[in-house]
């Protein structure tokens, strides 16, 4: 009894890292930049591009 | 539904997010509009010799007034100025030159032409538009030195204020520009064609890349694409690629594949075909392409490197049989220095 419960913690705690570590790894994951950009505000350089298509389904 | 705008300037057409930007990184979606981040913002301002750019048939010997900002819509594994093409706007420290202070600065210092150049000016194509238009009214040229991956219709507004370019052919090979760029031939294609359609001056780099894009069989069917489709006496360049970026595995380009390369072109009919980024005994030099001038063997523009020891050309035609040399020799800015 007293080994199931050690095992069974052991079990646990790698199964956790193991469910911690892919879950980082996923969300850490460099993204494709075109989806992702910095947020930062409109400056008075920046001119409306002349070619573009709005409102369309995502 | 999700508020997207889809960029119209290249063949990528980019669905951008919201806070998101294109490919080129520098086109972003802000507050509802798509916004050219890097308009009045270059981070390399340089004046340059023309032959650097390269062209070896426009204005040769003069300087020209470089520009570019950051941001290109390909990513070349081989791009020797990666550190800017594929920075972010926010990455880079950028002067401040509104296209009225741009043409300013070129004019005072000397220069008969500017070139959007260094990186992609097709993707700060409204800096590259706005500037063109000022060059002009002011006596300038425009030099558009660039891969040519744009939708025709922003190129067609643009070609008005060009007068010359230099577009880099990376590879006659779909899966070359698939896999080494991510982008494609046909656009590009298309680009030399309306280029020599509207009357610009145009010259082609072709940078041989050991193992990836120098097959003589590719070549030849490139130069024989340029002459049916362009024109005989269109300039090509083929460059030396040194190992950068990416590509830091591969060699230098041999020297003799570059040589190779040039026989092989002036074999297919081509008849200004130059070797660069190497010095060589004939590939930098303009000879008379007429086969049976008196004179053939001696250089009509001699050069080393980017510069130009000496011009036989009177008026753009040959002094030894009178036959006409294609390319724009003389300009209305060049004869008012």
């Amino acid at each position: 009894m007293k080994l199931l419960r050690k095992w069974s913690r052991r079990k646990f705690l790698t199964t956790a890292g193991g469910a911690f570590l892919v879950a980082g790894t996923i969300a850490l994951w460099p993204r494709r930049r075109s989806a992702r950009g910095p947020a930062i505000p409109v400056k008075p350089w920046h001119r409306e591009s002349l070619y573009e298509e709005h409102d369309l389904a995502g | 539904m999700p508020d997207w705008i889809e960029c119209q300037l290249c063949p990528k057409y980019c669905r951008i997010p919201e806070g998101g930007v294109g490919d080129c990184r520098v086109r972003m979606h802000l507050d509802g509009k798509l916004l050219a981040t890097t308009y009045g913002r270059p981070c390399s301002v340089h004046m340059d010799p023309i032959e650097k750019k390269p062209l070896f048939h426009f204005l040769p010997g003069t300087g020209i007034f470089s520009v570019a900002t950051v941001g290109c819509n390909l990513h070349c594994r081989n791009c020797q100025n990666h550190t800017i093409s594929q920075a972010m706007p926010e990455e880079f420290a950028a002067y401040e030159a509104m296209p009225e202070k741009l043409v300013e600065v070129a004019q005072g210092e000397g220069a008969i032409s500017i070139a959007y150049t260094y990186t992609e000016p097709l993707v700060y194509y409204e800096y590259t538009l706005d500037c063109a238009q000022r060059a002009h009214v002011a006596g300038l040229n425009n030099v558009l030195v660039s891969a040519g991956y744009v939708n025709q219709k922003p190129l067609g507004k643009l070609l008005p204020y060009i007068d010359a370019a230099n577009v880099d052919l990376k590879a006659f090979d779909n899966e070359f520009y698939k896999n080494e760029c991510g982008a494609t031939l046909k656009p590009v294609l298309a680009t030399l064609e309306a280029l020599v359609e509207k009357g610009v001056w145009l010259e082609i780099t072709n940078l041989l890349i050991p193992t990836l894009n120098d097959h003589p069989a590719m070549i030849e069917k490139m130069c024989r694409w340029i002459g049916e489709h362009l024109g005989w006496e269109v300039p090509l360049h083929f460059s030396r690629f040194h190992p950068r970026h990416e590509l830091t595995f591969l060699p230098a380009t041999p020297a003799q594949t570059l040589e190779d390369a040039r026989n092989l072109a002036l074999e297919v009919g081509l008849r200004h075909v130059y070797v660069g980024n190497l010095r060589s005994r004939e590939g930098e030099h303009t000879f008379c392409p007429s086969g049976a001038c008196p004179g053939r063997a001696t250089p009509l523009v001699e050069r080393v490197g980017y510069q130009v020891l000496a011009n036989r050309l009177q008026d753009g035609h040959c002094p030894d049989c009178g036959i006409a040399v294609a390319g724009r020799w003389t300009s209305a800015a060049l004869e008012a220095v």
